[in-house]
């Protein structure tokens, strides 16, 4: 499979580039391209290193990446302000782990700022819990000179057990790490990690490290949880909040789940995290159905009754007002006179309006239907392609024993499978974009494209149902047309992608 | 937590000591409805002088959760109410203090009925649960607001000093 000098010489006919393509089992990779500069135009961006337009910088990290990645931050502030590192995460908490920020506060108004992070004047010394002479808690009333007790600075005492149970009860019960108070009446004294330390173990001390690392995570906005099931890993990328207009920031996480550092949902470029919304509810709404009754029905012209002709003539006669007018015109019925059974009177005054108002909202159903059609049809292939996937399995071992390939040399079905689905996914939310699109010519630009992409996933697609001693004798076919929908794939999210960044595109809806 | 609900009874029992050892004063009564059960407690109420709340007695239910005190005991009035903070058909009470996130395990049910006493002093008319009672004092309609709740006042006072216990 050694295919990189017939990949060169091939180049010089662009038109077998497909061909070459898929001879290589290297291409359907993302990797190894980075060298290979001659030759395929403008094709060849799409196979080098180099980031796509509709691909964005991230990083995944795991669990023990971003506690570390935590515990500096804390090391680093807590030596620039001078406190101890327990303090430090609890104002860096209180200001959303904004660095800068919060040295900046601190150095500037060092009390206010630890009072309104709920840390109050710092005293020396090391938390420990006492034994004071008359001592009785607050909370369970026991009292004696042999309780144990323990306060935070802000000296609210009560017994170990009752702390213990008050920390036990907000962290197991209530899910609560970073902003758990002191429990006195009114007291916002933020409970430190040190007071944990101190009084928690074993399982909940762990607990409270973890919806730590959590509040971390949910706190910074360039970190992201992967929100596939199971999945523990964090990813991190800096498109902030107000690009999400230009950028659709997709990413992949270790666990292989692509999904959008946005918004978490999964992968739905080309279309922006706003629209996408839009789209989502749109469907979910009964919107539609408002948008069928006036499509469907017209409205008695004097008590506005909504009126579906369901047979008979067009002398309507309103069940509830007894108004009578032609369904045709909307026009009085007594204007027609006697004889007029069809009307024939299409241009007059009193109907044009009503029927004006009815043309708009009806061509907004089947403009809409259009693109949901085309939409959940995707949708739904791409559920069937999970299917697809799991006889693919089957597939691809059966296909060992019956052709004698080896489990390395079946793996393209596996890749084309994914392509597939992939493909479908992209596809699917075209629709969902282009429903928002005002047309223009980028817009006829962008409906190529689509269609390209359409016809290479449909022909895929059709290839995957054959049966399975076909398939081995298929295989470069396969292959080959896996590449080419990548492909088109690809040249449809760069050029949304950089029209997206650019502001080109033009929109009927505000957003 | 096999500790917490001992830990709890030994609250409760103190509590009720404490209670019979100092009364509060807005209160006309606070005891456990029935002595086999510590964990319901029943209350009554006693009206503000110089308001239109004046000579009025309410019956109150609580419900303590077997954390408590680290959750907030639940308090409804079962003798209607006339006021924008209390519904007026359940008896629910809106107020932060007995929302987990403000609770503080410091908090004894006398005390948490001080503050439910406060609040007829102190309607809070911008997150109504009377919608109908909010309105008028947010409007400025003193006369009507105080009509309305004398009426209330008087026409439900809960008369039953017999009652209590069952």
């Amino acid at each position: 499979m050694d295919s990189d000098g017939e990949m060169m010489s091939d180049v010089s006919s662009p038109d077998d580039f497909l061909d070459t393509q898929a001879s290589d089992d290297d291409s359907l990779g993302d990797g190894g391209f980075g060298d290979l500069d001659t030759g395929f135009d403008d094709d060849n961006d799409l196979f080098r290193q180099q980031r796509n337009p509709h691909e964005v910088e991230y990083k995944v990290l795991n669990p023990a990446e971003v506690e570390r990645e935590r515990q500096d931050q804390i090391a680093e502030v807590s030596a620039v302000v001078g406190l101890s590192p327990e303090l430090a995460a609890v104002l860096l908490r209180f200001g959303q782990w904004n660095k800068e920020k919060i040295i900046e506060m601190y150095i500037d108004y060092p009390e206010r700022t630890l009072d309104r992070a709920g840390v109050g004047p710092v005293t020396e010394g090391r938390a420990t819990t006492e034994m004071i002479p008359g001592f009785l808690c607050g909370i369970c009333f026991d009292e004696g000179d042999d309780v144990e007790s323990y306060a935070m600075r802000c000296d609210h005492r009560f017994c170990v057990d009752c702390y213990r149970h008050y920390l036990e009860q907000k962290i197991k019960e209530e899910g609560e790490s970073a902003r758990i108070r002191c429990p006195g009446n009114n007291c916002q004294h933020i409970v430190d990690s040190q007071s944990v330390e101190l009084l928690l173990s074993g399982e909940i001390r762990d607990r409270y490290h973890m919806l730590l690392t959590r509040t971390y995570v949910d706190d910074k906005e360039n970190l992201r949880w992967c929100p596939a099931p199971n999945c523990e890993h964090v990813v991190d990328c800096s498109v902030k909040k107000r690009d999400l207009r230009r950028i659709v920031p997709t990413v992949q996480c270790a666990c292989s789940h692509e999904f959008c550092h946005g918004c978490s949902l999964p992968d739905h470029q080309p279309a922006p995290c706003t629209l996408v919304k839009m789209w989502i509810k749109k469907c979910e709404d009964d919107s539609e159905t408002s948008n069928w009754i006036s499509a469907n029905t017209k409205e008695c012209p004097r008590c506005q009754s909504t009126i579906e002709k369901n047979g008979g003539c067009n002398h309507m006669t309103c069940r509830k007002c007894k108004h009578e007018f032609c369904w045709m015109c909307m026009g009085l019925w007594a204007e027609h006179g006697t004889s007029w059974y069809n009307c024939n009177r299409f241009e007059e005054k009193s109907g044009s309006d009503a029927r004006s108002a009815q043309a708009k909202s009806r061509a907004s159903l089947d403009r809409y239907l259009h693109y949901y059609n085309r939409y959940s049809n995707h949708e739904q292939s791409a559920k069937l392609d999970k299917d697809l996937y799991l006889k693919t399995e089957k597939k691809m071992t059966s296909l060992q024993s019956q052709s004698g390939l080896s489990w390395i040399e079946v793996q393209f079905l596996d890749t084309a499978s994914h392509a597939l689905q992939q493909c479908r996914q992209t596809l699917k939310w075209t629709y969902a974009f282009a429903f928002y699109l005002a047309r223009n010519n980028l817009t006829e630009i962008f409906e190529d494209n689509q269609k390209d992409l359409e016809m290479a996933v449909e022909n895929l697609s059709q290839m995957f149902e054959k049966p399975i001693p076909e398939l081995a004798q298929l295989k470069v076919d396969i292959l080959d047309k896996t590449a080419y929908c990548k492909k088109r794939r690809v040249i449809l999210l760069n050029d949304t992608a950089e029209n997206l960044k650019n502001g080109e595109w033009s929109f009927n809806v505000e957003w | 937590m096999a500790s917490s609900a001992s830990n709890t009874t030994q609250r409760l029992l103190r509590e009720l000591k404490e209670y019979t050892k100092s009364p509060n004063e807005v209160l006309l009564h606070l005891g456990p409805v029935d002595e086999e059960d510590l964990l319901r407690w029943e209350a009554v109420l006693k009206g503000v002088d110089g308001t239109p709340y004046e000579g009025g007695l309410w019956h109150l239910r609580i419900g303590i959760p077997s954390n408590y005190p680290l959750a907030p005991p639940t308090i409804h009035f079962t003798t209607r109410i006339s006021h924008p903070n209390i519904s007026f058909a359940t008896g629910e009470i809106c107020l932060t203090l007995l929302t987990t996130e403000h609770w503080s395990p410091v908090y004894t049910l006398s005390s948490t009925l001080t503050a439910v006493h406060q609040l007829l002093t102190d309607p809070q008319p911008d997150s109504p649960l009377n919608v109908d009672v909010a309105a008028l004092l947010r409007d400025g309609d003193l006369p009507a607001w105080e009509s309305v709740v004398r009426y209330w006042t008087g026409e439900e006072r809960w008369q039953g000093a017999g009652n209590l216990g069952r």
